[in-house]
């Protein structure tokens, strides 16, 4: 059963054993489990239920912000460093992705538990991850779904010597149509909303879309979670309705996302005895380039990343000093209309720039960032996100972007664009060292900044983590964190499986508490 | 000094930014009024929800000149990107209107600062676009976020047109446009007064 906001009228209210805030990957995931164990689950999502079979995935781009983004898309740090990419529908971030798949790497598995994380071993991830990967249908894609710009960067990587491997893709019956940002018109693509989410209801769970949580309820003795409260939103406007809704519940499990759930911690008013509640947010900011190609690229069609990199993974250092590494490197796909936003210049020129777009491609990474933000609430009690690129991950991320010239050069472009406000060009391999110059901070660049995490880390000393080990929270027991914003560091990969496997730890754990 | 702002979507000038935009606007209020009377000669029939009819009338002329001219481009009166940038600070609210205000004031008075006597809504075309160009290129952090946070709504809103898609090679999407309450497409925006 799904319940939206418009369907809401007056004060509900439900008692049951387990409430869910978030339907993403992490909330979905937890819901499925608990619900299929026979526990009572209600979903609660702030944003709207779209879906393919109603046509409201429509694949233009403007709607689609709308739709299914956070901050309809536009949010930014305060700084303007990055964009804050977040889901915020039923089914949340999955549903804009590309359906890359990839289970934590061990080396960084190892470093998770180097950081205090327990029972979340390679060991016991793996039958996670197995049942995880045969439910989404993850494989590699066949030939054929590789776009041009996915061609390109087999050539150009394979003249630098570079291993390339095909990215694990969560789809079934993909019909290639390149709108995967802006949720798949086909469900196809297996994100939570044609996934898990199906899975729970089915199960028995109940979902409330359109639902804003205002306050998490506690036992004013135990200080344990006891419920939620949330008002019903228009889904259009965002704006509250007259409708409310009090959940009761045994337990009370955030997963609102990696900018969402610390957000929600620090609205909602919960202890932050460490002092780690919002901080430590980890963004995996991407660089990009694009080149310019003497042939049609149509960098929009198809699957984004069939192909790509893990050369670069690991950072590498001597003595100490960071000399390369440390980020994924992949085809970059983006829509006419982004690709239209983050090119450079403005004008005639832009104009011109324009009408060569079929022949414009690209490449892009993901930098395991070091240096963490943090979430903060401003005067008015909304979330901040303050995040400034510092230390090596500015290394990190020009040794990136170098990285993506040398390929895009290697495989027959004959100019690099740098997405800079200066509109930085590139004309031969001669010129990449320029990428160590120019300037890449305030907002010089705009990076997006997909794969939040870490505001609410996970550890088994109450004095530097706000969860433990169990998902639970150190100072509100009952109340569990099931998503990105426990891991310690990013994942290193895309994050949607890491956060699926966490949650099912984290549902089994819920389990063993309640029954 | 520090004045660091950077380019962003949402609320582009860094905390404090707004506020250095409006001091600097304020400083030239006394200079620059009166002499709007012809805000309303630039914004025709269109009726703005959240920016004043000053600022509408900067964006009308900033977004013209950010956009360019191409043979087969509609212009941007005809795509009403103006006013679906108002509509969606409408939506958004918040920081993103403080900025984007600050910024066209900001934008209107900046020739003053340069030891002119005219306002970005008085300049000719061409002299609009070497002021651009200075904010794009400006040493002044300020300057740049100003120029990349409008520049970046006006082209984001721009393309989203389907008659800018041919000029891009683009075919548009594979499946039937919903009509969405919430969206900005020009489907969105009330008739013109």
């Amino acid at each position: 059963m799904i319940v939206e906001g418009r369907d809401a009228k007056g004060a509900l209210r439900e008692t049951v054993d387990v409430v869910i805030i978030g339907s993403g990957c992490g909330g979905a995931t937890a819901a499925k489990h608990l619900a299929e164990a026979g526990l009572s689950v209600v979903i609660l999502e702030q944003g709207g239920y779209f879906t393919a079979g109603r046509g409201d995935l429509d694949q233009l781009s403007d709607n689609m912000l709308a739709r299914i983004d956070g901050g309809r898309g536009l949010g930014t740090s305060v700084n303007g460093e990055i964009a804050l990419m977040y889901g915020n529908c039923v089914g949340g971030a999955s549903v804009h992705y590309w359906a890359d798949s990839w289970r934590l790497p061990e080396d960084r598995n190892a470093l998770y538990q180097s950081r205090g994380v327990s029972g979340h071993e390679v060991e016991v991830l793996a039958p996670i991850f197995e049942e995880i990967e045969r439910d989404h249908n993850v494989h590699n894609a066949a030939p054929h779904y590789r776009n041009r710009m996915n061609e390109f960067f087999i050539e150009g990587a394979t003249k630098l010597g570079w291993h390339v491997e095909d990215v694990p893709q969560a789809r079934r019956g993909c019909v290639a149509s390149g709108h995967c940002y802006q949720g798949c018109s086909y469900d196809a693509k297996q994100s939570q909303l044609v996934t898990y989410v199906p899975a729970a209801l089915k199960a028995g769970a109940r979902l409330y879309a359109d639902c804003r949580v205002i306050a998490i309820e506690r036992d004013m003795k135990t200080g344990r979670a006891s419920g939620v409260r949330a008002v019903f939103v228009d889904s259009a406007s965002g704006q509250p309705t007259d409708a409310t809704l009090e959940v009761k519940a045994r337990a009370v499990v955030l997963a609102a996302g990696g900018y969402g759930s610390p957000a929600v911690w620090l609205q909602t008013g919960l202890p932050n005895g460490s002092g780690q509640a919002g901080k430590n947010l980890f963004t995996n900011p991407n660089p990009y380039l694009y080149a310019l190609y003497d042939e049609p690229v149509y960098m929009w069609q198809n699957i984004p990343a069939a192909v790509g990199t893990s050369d670069f993974r690991l950072a590498r250092y001597e003595d100490g000093v960071y000399r390369e590494g440390g980020y994924l490197l992949h085809p970059n796909q983006l829509q006419p209309e982004f690709l239209a936003a983050t090119l450079p210049g403005f004008g005639n020129s832009h104009a011109s720039l324009m009408a060569e777009l079929p022949q414009i491609g690209g490449a892009v990474s993901w930098i395991d960032d070091e240096h963490g933000g943090e979430v903060r609430l401003n005067a008015d009690g909304l979330p901040e996100y303050h995040y400034k690129l510092r230390g090596d991950d500015i290394l990190k991320l020009r040794d990136a972007m170098k990285k993506q010239a040398m390929l895009l050069f290697a495989s027959g472009a004959r100019e690099v664009l740098v997405p800079d406000i200066r509109g930085t060009r590139l004309r031969g391999t001669d010129e990449i060292g320029l990428l160590d110059e120019i300037d890449v901070e305030n907002g010089a660049i705009l990076f997006g900044a997909p794969h939040p995490a870490g505001a609410l880390r996970m550890g088994d000393d109450p004095a530097t983590s706000v969860v433990a080990s169990t998902h639970e929270a150190h100072e509100v027991p009952g109340l569990y964190v099931a998503d990105p914003s426990v891991f310690p560091l990013p994942p290193s990969v895309d994050p949607s499986l890491t956060i699926m496997a966490f949650s099912v730890v984290a549902a089994r754990h819920i389990q063993n508490a309640l029954l | 000094m520090q004045r660091h702002t950077g380019l962003s979507r949402r609320g582009f000038l860094k905390a404090g930014g707004a506020t250095a935009a409006g001091v600097a606007v304020l400083g030239l209020a006394g200079v620059a009024v009166p002499g709007g009377e012809h805000y309303g000669e630039i914004v025709g029939d269109e009726r703005p929800g959240v920016l004043t009819e000053k600022e509408f009338a900067v964006l009308i002329l900033a977004v013209d000149g950010l956009i360019g001219q191409a043979g087969d481009l509609p212009s941007t009166r005809e795509t009403r990107t103006a006013a679906r940038i108002d509509r969606e600070l409408s939506l958004v609210g918040g920081q993103l209107l403080e900025d984007m205000k600050a910024s066209l004031l900001y934008l209107e008075y900046r020739p003053l600062l340069g030891g002119g006597l005219t306002r970005f809504t008085k300049m000719a075309p061409g002299e609009r676009l070497g002021l651009l160009t200075e904010l794009q290129h400006s040493g002044d952090v300020l300057e740049r976020s100003i120029y990349a946070g409008i520049r970046f709504m006006a082209v984001f809103f721009f393309y989203t047109d389907p008659r800018a898609w041919a000029h891009m090679g683009y075919g548009g999407p594979l499946v039937s446009p919903k009509f969405f309450p919430g969206g900005n497409r020009i489907e969105n925006l009330g008739a013109p007064a």
